[in-house]
Protein backbone atom coordinates (compact mmCIF):
# COMPACT_ATOMS: atom_id res chain seq x y z
CA UNK A 1 0.00 0.00 0.00
CA UNK A 2 1.33 3.29 -1.30
CA UNK A 3 2.35 5.20 1.95
CA UNK A 4 3.84 8.12 0.61
CA UNK A 5 1.88 10.92 1.47
CA UNK A 6 1.78 10.11 5.17
CA UNK A 7 5.88 9.72 5.02
CA UNK A 8 5.74 12.82 3.40
CA UNK A 9 3.72 14.55 6.24
CA UNK A 10 6.18 13.16 8.74
CA UNK A 11 9.63 13.68 7.22
CA UNK A 12 7.84 16.96 6.14
CA UNK A 13 7.20 17.70 10.04
CA UNK A 14 10.76 16.51 10.89
CA UNK A 15 11.87 19.44 8.46
CA UNK A 16 9.08 22.16 9.34
CA UNK A 17 9.44 21.64 13.33
CA UNK A 18 13.47 22.82 13.23
CA UNK A 19 12.69 25.45 10.70
CA UNK A 20 9.88 27.01 12.26
CA UNK A 21 11.74 27.48 15.54
CA UNK A 22 14.31 28.61 13.64
CA UNK A 23 12.27 31.25 12.09
CA UNK A 24 10.66 32.10 15.68
CA UNK A 25 14.47 32.70 16.98
CA UNK A 26 14.88 34.49 14.29
CA UNK A 27 11.73 36.90 14.26
CA UNK A 28 11.91 37.68 17.94
CA UNK A 29 15.50 38.91 16.95
CA UNK A 30 14.10 40.79 14.71
CA UNK A 31 11.28 41.89 16.85
CA UNK A 32 8.58 40.93 14.15
CA UNK A 33 5.04 40.41 15.58
CA UNK A 34 4.81 37.02 13.42
CA UNK A 35 6.95 35.40 16.22
CA UNK A 36 3.70 35.52 18.01
CA UNK A 37 1.04 35.22 15.98
CA UNK A 38 1.46 33.12 12.65
CA UNK A 39 4.59 31.25 13.53
CA UNK A 40 3.76 29.54 16.58
CA UNK A 41 0.22 28.09 14.90
CA UNK A 42 2.53 26.66 12.20
CA UNK A 43 4.82 25.12 14.35
CA UNK A 44 1.55 24.00 16.62
CA UNK A 45 0.51 22.22 13.22
CA UNK A 46 4.39 21.57 12.30
CA UNK A 47 4.56 19.94 15.85
CA UNK A 48 1.05 18.02 15.53
CA UNK A 49 1.92 15.86 12.37
CA UNK A 50 5.55 15.25 13.78
CA UNK A 51 3.75 13.59 17.39
CA UNK A 52 1.06 12.10 15.58
CA UNK A 53 3.46 10.51 12.83
CA UNK A 54 5.84 9.85 15.09
CA UNK A 55 3.72 8.34 17.71
CA UNK A 56 1.70 6.04 15.39
CA UNK A 57 5.62 4.95 13.98
CA UNK A 58 6.40 3.97 17.67
CA UNK A 59 2.95 2.35 18.35
CA UNK A 60 3.54 0.44 15.23
CA UNK A 61 6.64 -0.71 16.13
CA UNK A 62 5.76 -1.48 19.77
CA UNK A 63 2.19 -3.75 18.36
CA UNK A 64 4.34 -6.79 17.97
CA UNK A 65 3.81 -9.38 20.98
CA UNK A 66 7.53 -10.26 21.41
CA UNK A 67 8.77 -12.09 24.12
CA UNK A 68 10.90 -11.50 27.46
CA UNK A 69 14.13 -11.81 27.33
CA UNK A 70 15.77 -13.77 30.03
CA UNK A 71 19.10 -14.62 30.85
CA UNK A 72 19.87 -17.02 33.57
CA UNK A 73 23.47 -16.37 35.09
CA UNK A 74 23.52 -19.70 36.45
CA UNK A 75 25.78 -22.00 34.85
CA UNK A 76 28.87 -20.84 34.86
CA UNK A 77 31.97 -23.86 34.14
CA UNK A 78 34.95 -23.10 34.01
CA UNK A 79 36.78 -26.45 32.27
CA UNK A 80 40.26 -26.69 31.83
CA UNK A 81 40.87 -26.61 27.92
CA UNK A 82 43.58 -28.89 26.21
CA UNK A 83 45.92 -25.74 25.33
CA UNK A 84 46.88 -26.29 21.34
CA UNK A 85 49.88 -24.71 22.10
CA UNK A 86 51.78 -24.19 25.13
CA UNK A 87 52.57 -20.29 24.04
CA UNK A 88 48.88 -19.67 23.71
CA UNK A 89 47.37 -16.79 26.05
CA UNK A 90 44.60 -17.79 28.11
CA UNK A 91 41.08 -16.40 27.39
CA UNK A 92 37.81 -16.91 28.92
CA UNK A 93 35.22 -17.33 26.35
CA UNK A 94 32.27 -16.65 27.71
CA UNK A 95 28.99 -17.91 25.62
CA UNK A 96 25.33 -16.71 25.97
CA UNK A 97 23.43 -20.22 24.70
CA UNK A 98 20.11 -20.26 23.87
CA UNK A 99 18.24 -23.29 25.63
CA UNK A 100 15.38 -24.34 23.29
CA UNK A 101 13.70 -26.03 26.24
CA UNK A 102 13.82 -23.98 28.72
CA UNK A 103 13.45 -21.02 26.42
CA UNK A 104 16.41 -18.96 28.32
CA UNK A 105 19.72 -18.12 27.79
CA UNK A 106 22.46 -19.89 30.11
CA UNK A 107 25.93 -17.71 30.21
CA UNK A 108 28.78 -20.65 30.40
CA UNK A 109 31.71 -19.61 30.30
CA UNK A 110 34.97 -21.73 28.47
CA UNK A 111 39.04 -21.39 29.30
CA UNK A 112 40.55 -21.30 26.08
CA UNK A 113 44.30 -20.77 25.25
CA UNK A 114 44.44 -18.73 22.08
CA UNK A 115 47.26 -17.90 19.35
CA UNK A 116 47.88 -14.12 18.25
CA UNK A 117 46.10 -15.46 14.79
CA UNK A 118 43.19 -17.02 16.20
CA UNK A 119 39.65 -16.13 15.08
CA UNK A 120 36.76 -16.41 17.31
CA UNK A 121 35.33 -19.09 14.80
CA UNK A 122 38.04 -21.03 15.25
CA UNK A 123 38.06 -20.85 19.07
CA UNK A 124 34.15 -21.78 19.10
CA UNK A 125 35.47 -25.05 16.70
CA UNK A 126 38.04 -26.22 19.33
CA UNK A 127 35.76 -25.46 22.18
CA UNK A 128 32.77 -27.78 20.12
CA UNK A 129 35.82 -30.44 19.32
CA UNK A 130 37.70 -30.59 22.91
CA UNK A 131 35.44 -28.87 25.70
CA UNK A 132 31.85 -28.92 24.62
CA UNK A 133 30.68 -30.60 21.49
CA UNK A 134 26.75 -29.96 22.37
CA UNK A 135 27.80 -26.24 21.39
CA UNK A 136 25.54 -25.38 18.39
CA UNK A 137 26.66 -22.72 16.07
CA UNK A 138 26.37 -22.03 12.20
CA UNK A 139 29.72 -21.99 10.31
CA UNK A 140 30.68 -22.81 6.63
CA UNK A 141 34.09 -21.50 4.47
CA UNK A 142 36.00 -20.20 7.27
CA UNK A 143 36.96 -17.19 5.21
CA UNK A 144 34.50 -14.70 5.30
CA UNK A 145 32.69 -14.99 2.09
CA UNK A 146 29.37 -17.50 3.04
CA UNK A 147 28.11 -15.21 5.25
CA UNK A 148 27.13 -17.85 7.90
CA UNK A 149 28.98 -17.54 11.16
CA UNK A 150 26.77 -14.13 12.19
CA UNK A 151 27.26 -13.51 15.41
CA UNK A 152 27.85 -10.73 18.57
CA UNK A 153 30.69 -10.91 20.03
CA UNK A 154 31.28 -8.34 22.87
CA UNK A 155 28.30 -6.90 22.25
CA UNK A 156 29.14 -5.82 18.04
CA UNK A 157 27.80 -8.21 15.40
CA UNK A 158 30.62 -9.54 13.23
CA UNK A 159 31.56 -12.29 11.21
CA UNK A 160 33.34 -14.76 13.82
CA UNK A 161 35.73 -16.12 10.76
CA UNK A 162 36.82 -12.64 10.63
CA UNK A 163 37.52 -11.59 14.29
CA UNK A 164 40.55 -11.86 15.75
CA UNK A 165 40.27 -13.77 19.56
CA UNK A 166 43.25 -11.67 21.06
CA UNK A 167 42.06 -8.22 19.36
CA UNK A 168 38.58 -8.87 20.99
CA UNK A 169 39.87 -10.49 24.35
CA UNK A 170 41.77 -7.26 24.81
CA UNK A 171 39.18 -4.95 24.68
CA UNK A 172 37.26 -6.81 26.73
CA UNK A 173 39.90 -7.25 29.65
CA UNK A 174 40.66 -10.49 28.87
CA UNK A 175 36.84 -11.69 28.50
CA UNK A 176 35.20 -12.23 25.38
CA UNK A 177 31.19 -12.59 25.54
CA UNK A 178 29.58 -14.42 22.16
CA UNK A 179 25.51 -14.56 21.89
CA UNK A 180 23.85 -15.03 19.07
CA UNK A 181 22.00 -12.75 17.02
CA UNK A 182 18.76 -11.22 18.80
CA UNK A 183 17.99 -9.19 15.58
CA UNK A 184 16.84 -12.79 13.97
CA UNK A 185 14.63 -16.05 15.79
CA UNK A 186 16.48 -17.89 17.73
CA UNK A 187 17.30 -22.04 17.17
CA UNK A 188 19.36 -23.54 19.92
CA UNK A 189 23.09 -21.65 21.66
CA UNK A 190 24.32 -19.21 19.15
CA UNK A 191 22.63 -20.87 15.55
CA UNK A 192 19.80 -18.03 14.54
CA UNK A 193 16.79 -19.39 12.48
CA UNK A 194 17.15 -17.39 9.26
CA UNK A 195 13.69 -18.55 7.83
CA UNK A 196 11.87 -15.25 7.92
CA UNK A 197 15.38 -13.20 6.55
CA UNK A 198 15.86 -15.57 3.12
CA UNK A 199 11.87 -14.65 3.34
CA UNK A 200 11.94 -10.90 3.09
CA UNK A 201 14.78 -11.16 0.72
CA UNK A 202 12.83 -13.32 -1.47
CA UNK A 203 9.76 -10.91 -1.04
CA UNK A 204 11.92 -8.04 -2.85
CA UNK A 205 12.18 -10.17 -6.33
CA UNK A 206 16.20 -10.14 -6.00
CA UNK A 207 16.58 -11.07 -9.90
CA UNK A 208 16.99 -9.23 -13.31
CA UNK A 209 13.60 -8.84 -14.80
CA UNK A 210 13.55 -8.76 -18.39
CA UNK A 211 10.33 -7.84 -20.52
CA UNK A 212 11.08 -10.28 -23.31
CA UNK A 213 9.57 -13.55 -22.56
CA UNK A 214 12.93 -15.31 -24.24
CA UNK A 215 14.82 -13.97 -22.29
CA UNK A 216 13.22 -14.26 -18.77
CA UNK A 217 14.81 -17.48 -17.72
CA UNK A 218 17.88 -17.42 -19.90
CA UNK A 219 19.77 -14.81 -21.86
CA UNK A 220 21.45 -15.95 -25.18
CA UNK A 221 23.87 -13.01 -24.96
CA UNK A 222 25.92 -11.42 -22.28
CA UNK A 223 24.28 -7.73 -22.15
CA UNK A 224 27.13 -4.84 -22.29
CA UNK A 225 27.37 -2.74 -19.52
CA UNK A 226 29.91 0.31 -19.32
CA UNK A 227 31.95 0.99 -16.10
CA UNK A 228 29.73 3.72 -15.04
CA UNK A 229 26.99 1.72 -15.21
CA UNK A 230 28.27 -1.32 -13.31
CA UNK A 231 29.62 1.02 -10.57
CA UNK A 232 26.20 2.00 -9.53
CA UNK A 233 24.97 -1.21 -8.59
CA UNK A 234 28.71 -3.08 -7.91
CA UNK A 235 29.26 -2.69 -4.31
CA UNK A 236 25.75 -3.36 -3.66
CA UNK A 237 26.05 -6.64 -5.15
CA UNK A 238 28.51 -7.85 -2.47
CA UNK A 239 25.76 -8.66 0.01
CA UNK A 240 26.87 -12.03 1.61
CA UNK A 241 23.33 -11.91 3.18
CA UNK A 242 24.74 -13.00 6.35
CA UNK A 243 21.95 -11.04 8.49
CA UNK A 244 24.06 -8.72 10.36
CA UNK A 245 22.75 -5.78 9.19
CA UNK A 246 19.30 -6.78 10.52
CA UNK A 247 20.77 -8.03 13.85
CA UNK A 248 22.40 -4.27 13.86
CA UNK A 249 19.18 -2.47 12.92
CA UNK A 250 17.45 -0.93 15.67
CA UNK A 251 14.29 -0.64 13.85
CA UNK A 252 14.42 -4.93 13.13
CA UNK A 253 14.88 -5.58 16.69
CA UNK A 254 11.84 -3.33 17.81
CA UNK A 255 9.40 -4.38 14.61
CA UNK A 256 9.82 -7.38 13.11
CA UNK A 257 7.07 -6.56 10.22
CA UNK A 258 10.14 -3.86 8.68
CA UNK A 259 11.53 -5.51 5.83
CA UNK A 260 15.16 -4.59 6.76
CA UNK A 261 18.19 -3.07 5.36
CA UNK A 262 19.42 -6.09 3.62
CA UNK A 263 16.41 -6.39 1.40
CA UNK A 264 16.32 -2.62 0.72
CA UNK A 265 20.02 -2.46 -0.51
CA UNK A 266 19.00 -5.50 -2.55
CA UNK A 267 16.26 -3.90 -4.07
CA UNK A 268 18.45 -0.34 -4.82
CA UNK A 269 21.26 -3.15 -6.33
CA UNK A 270 18.48 -4.37 -8.94
CA UNK A 271 16.91 -0.71 -9.51
CA UNK A 272 20.25 0.37 -10.23
CA UNK A 273 21.19 -1.89 -12.43
CA UNK A 274 20.70 -1.18 -16.56
CA UNK A 275 19.75 -4.57 -17.20
CA UNK A 276 16.30 -5.00 -14.91
CA UNK A 277 13.53 -3.63 -16.92
CA UNK A 278 11.31 -3.95 -13.95
CA UNK A 279 11.37 0.50 -13.59
CA UNK A 280 9.53 1.57 -10.97
CA UNK A 281 7.71 -1.15 -10.21
CA UNK A 282 10.73 -1.96 -7.58
CA UNK A 283 10.64 1.30 -5.71
CA UNK A 284 6.83 1.04 -5.55
CA UNK A 285 7.06 -2.36 -3.92
CA UNK A 286 8.73 -0.96 -1.13
CA UNK A 287 6.79 2.41 -0.91
CA UNK A 288 5.12 1.62 2.64
CA UNK A 289 5.88 2.23 6.56
CA UNK A 290 7.25 -1.91 6.40
CA UNK A 291 9.08 -0.52 3.60
CA UNK A 292 11.84 1.72 2.74
CA UNK A 293 10.04 4.64 4.71
CA UNK A 294 10.56 2.07 8.28
CA UNK A 295 14.08 3.27 8.24
CA UNK A 296 15.17 5.65 10.88
CA UNK A 297 18.56 6.54 9.54
CA UNK A 298 20.60 5.08 12.57
CA UNK A 299 23.16 3.74 10.44
CA UNK A 300 23.97 0.54 12.73
CA UNK A 301 23.40 -1.41 9.70
CA UNK A 302 26.51 0.37 7.81
CA UNK A 303 28.72 0.04 10.80
CA UNK A 304 27.90 -3.98 10.73
CA UNK A 305 27.88 -4.53 7.34
CA UNK A 306 31.44 -6.56 6.98
CA UNK A 307 31.73 -6.15 2.66
CA UNK A 308 30.98 -2.55 2.36
CA UNK A 309 27.53 -3.00 1.05
CA UNK A 310 26.61 0.36 2.92
CA UNK A 311 22.65 -0.60 3.63
CA UNK A 312 21.58 2.75 5.10
CA UNK A 313 23.00 5.03 2.24
CA UNK A 314 21.26 2.30 -0.05
CA UNK A 315 17.59 3.20 1.85
CA UNK A 316 18.61 6.77 1.75
CA UNK A 317 19.22 6.78 -1.87
CA UNK A 318 15.79 5.09 -2.40
CA UNK A 319 13.78 7.59 -0.54
CA UNK A 320 15.75 9.65 -2.87
CA UNK A 321 14.51 8.10 -5.79
CA UNK A 322 10.80 7.49 -4.78
CA UNK A 323 10.60 11.39 -4.11
CA UNK A 324 11.50 11.55 -7.41
CA UNK A 325 9.49 9.31 -9.39
CA UNK A 326 6.13 10.21 -7.55
CA UNK A 327 3.98 11.56 -10.36
CA UNK A 328 0.43 12.10 -10.71
CA UNK A 329 0.33 10.10 -14.22
CA UNK A 330 2.66 6.84 -12.61
CA UNK A 331 1.37 3.60 -13.78
CA UNK A 332 2.30 0.39 -12.04
CA UNK A 333 3.62 -2.15 -14.72
CA UNK B 1 12.04 -28.86 12.72
CA UNK B 2 12.09 -26.92 15.80
CA UNK B 3 10.45 -23.95 16.59
CA UNK B 4 12.43 -20.59 16.64
CA UNK B 5 12.03 -18.12 19.60
CA UNK B 6 11.98 -14.23 19.08
CA UNK B 7 12.90 -11.44 21.20
CA UNK B 8 12.06 -8.92 19.19
CA UNK B 9 9.57 -6.53 19.37
CA UNK B 10 10.07 -4.09 22.09
CA UNK B 11 11.53 -0.32 22.17
CA UNK B 12 14.33 -1.48 24.96
CA UNK B 13 15.83 -3.37 21.82
CA UNK B 14 17.15 -0.26 20.36
CA UNK B 15 19.52 -0.07 23.53
CA UNK B 16 21.65 -2.81 21.81
CA UNK B 17 23.16 -0.16 19.70
CA UNK B 18 25.21 1.05 23.30
CA UNK B 19 27.67 -2.16 22.19
CA UNK B 20 29.02 -0.54 18.81
CA UNK B 21 27.05 2.35 17.11
CA UNK B 22 26.62 5.26 20.46
CA UNK B 23 25.86 7.76 17.52
CA UNK B 24 22.55 5.86 16.04
CA UNK B 25 21.39 5.06 19.84
CA UNK B 26 21.67 8.61 20.59
CA UNK B 27 19.59 9.23 17.28
CA UNK B 28 17.13 7.12 18.17
CA UNK B 29 16.74 8.01 21.55
CA UNK B 30 16.27 11.34 21.02
CA UNK B 31 14.16 11.35 18.41
CA UNK B 32 11.92 9.16 20.47
CA UNK B 33 12.06 11.73 23.05
CA UNK B 34 11.29 14.46 21.13
CA UNK B 35 7.64 12.92 20.27
CA UNK B 36 6.64 13.15 24.03
CA UNK B 37 8.35 16.60 24.48
CA UNK B 38 6.43 17.68 21.15
CA UNK B 39 3.01 17.06 22.61
CA UNK B 40 3.66 18.99 25.61
CA UNK B 41 5.23 21.94 23.66
CA UNK B 42 1.68 22.12 21.88
CA UNK B 43 -0.21 21.71 25.35
CA UNK B 44 2.20 24.37 26.80
CA UNK B 45 1.53 27.02 23.86
CA UNK B 46 -2.54 25.85 23.92
CA UNK B 47 -2.08 26.82 27.52
CA UNK B 48 0.06 30.01 27.07
CA UNK B 49 -2.39 31.53 24.49
CA UNK B 50 -5.78 30.69 26.45
CA UNK B 51 -4.95 31.59 29.95
CA UNK B 52 -1.64 34.11 29.31
CA UNK B 53 -2.45 35.79 26.27
CA UNK B 54 0.71 34.78 24.80
CA UNK B 55 1.92 31.62 23.40
CA UNK B 56 5.31 32.04 24.52
CA UNK B 57 5.51 31.19 28.70
CA UNK B 58 8.48 30.45 30.45
CA UNK B 59 7.39 26.90 30.04
CA UNK B 60 7.01 26.84 26.70
CA UNK B 61 10.33 28.28 26.35
CA UNK B 62 12.01 25.74 28.06
CA UNK B 63 10.42 23.15 26.45
CA UNK B 64 10.83 24.68 23.01
CA UNK B 65 15.29 25.02 24.36
CA UNK B 66 14.54 21.21 24.72
CA UNK B 67 13.01 20.49 21.41
CA UNK B 68 15.82 22.24 19.78
CA UNK B 69 18.60 19.94 21.84
CA UNK B 70 16.47 16.77 20.52
CA UNK B 71 16.25 17.90 16.93
CA UNK B 72 19.62 18.50 17.03
CA UNK B 73 20.33 14.55 15.58
CA UNK B 74 17.35 14.53 13.32
CA UNK B 75 18.71 17.67 11.56
CA UNK B 76 22.09 16.21 10.87
CA UNK B 77 21.27 13.20 9.71
CA UNK B 78 18.67 14.79 7.44
CA UNK B 79 21.65 16.64 5.78
CA UNK B 80 23.88 13.50 5.86
CA UNK B 81 21.25 11.39 4.34
CA UNK B 82 20.85 14.15 1.48
CA UNK B 83 24.50 14.28 1.14
CA UNK B 84 24.76 11.17 0.95
CA UNK B 85 21.53 11.25 -2.00
CA UNK B 86 23.55 13.67 -3.78
CA UNK B 87 26.81 12.30 -3.78
CA UNK B 88 25.59 8.93 -5.22
CA UNK B 89 27.05 6.82 -1.62
CA UNK B 90 30.29 8.23 -1.44
CA UNK B 91 29.97 11.40 1.06
CA UNK B 92 29.30 9.78 4.87
CA UNK B 93 28.72 6.73 2.94
CA UNK B 94 30.62 3.34 4.26
CA UNK B 95 31.26 1.86 0.64
CA UNK B 96 33.63 -1.19 0.10
CA UNK B 97 37.20 0.00 0.58
CA UNK B 98 38.31 -1.76 -2.46
CA UNK B 99 35.41 -0.10 -4.42
CA UNK B 100 36.09 3.54 -3.23
CA UNK B 101 39.85 2.92 -3.84
CA UNK B 102 39.53 1.91 -7.54
CA UNK B 103 35.88 2.28 -9.16
CA UNK B 104 35.27 5.74 -7.80
CA UNK B 105 36.11 9.41 -8.60
CA UNK B 106 35.85 11.85 -5.85
CA UNK B 107 34.54 15.09 -7.67
CA UNK B 108 36.04 18.21 -6.83
CA UNK B 109 32.38 19.46 -5.21
CA UNK B 110 31.98 16.85 -2.78
CA UNK B 111 33.97 18.89 -0.18
CA UNK B 112 30.44 21.11 -0.27
CA UNK B 113 28.54 17.75 0.52
CA UNK B 114 30.81 16.96 3.27
CA UNK B 115 30.64 20.07 5.06
CA UNK B 116 26.60 20.67 4.66
CA UNK B 117 25.87 18.67 7.80
CA UNK B 118 28.48 20.31 9.90
CA UNK B 119 27.73 24.02 8.57
CA UNK B 120 24.02 23.32 9.48
CA UNK B 121 24.89 22.13 12.96
CA UNK B 122 26.72 25.29 13.35
CA UNK B 123 24.33 27.74 12.27
CA UNK B 124 21.83 25.84 14.55
CA UNK B 125 23.76 25.83 17.85
CA UNK B 126 23.97 29.35 16.99
CA UNK B 127 20.43 29.93 16.70
CA UNK B 128 19.83 28.06 20.32
CA UNK B 129 22.44 30.54 21.85
CA UNK B 130 21.01 33.43 20.42
CA UNK B 131 17.06 31.69 21.41
CA UNK B 132 18.69 31.06 24.91
CA UNK B 133 20.16 34.54 25.32
CA UNK B 134 16.95 35.86 24.40
CA UNK B 135 14.39 34.05 26.51
CA UNK B 136 16.46 33.30 29.68
CA UNK B 137 18.99 36.35 30.04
Amino acid sequence: MRASRYEIAMYGSMVGVPLLMFMIMLAMYLSSPYAYTLLPALLIVALGAFAVTGAKEIYLHSAYPGSRNRMVKGIEEHSSAHPRSTKGEPVTIAIKRFNAQSREFDRISYRYYATKLTTVLGALIDIKSYQDNTLSMRYNCRMGICGSCSMVVNGKPVLACETNLMNVAEAGNGIVEVSPMLGHPLKKDIAPDLTEFFAKHKSVEPTLYREKAAEKYQVKAAIPQTKDEVDKYLPYSYCLMCGLCLDACPVVNSNPNFVGPQALSQVYRYHKDSRDQKGKRRLFDVDSAEGVWGCEFSGSCSKACPKGVDPAAAIQMLKGSLMQSITEDDKVL
Amino acid sequence: MAESYDVRGRQSSILRLYGFDKEGLLHMVFYRAAIFVAVLLIASIALGVAYAHTPFTIYTEILMLVMWVLFTPQLFETFKASSIIASGGVVFGRLNASFMRFGVRRKPWFVIYSAVPYVAMAVWACGFVILAYLWLA
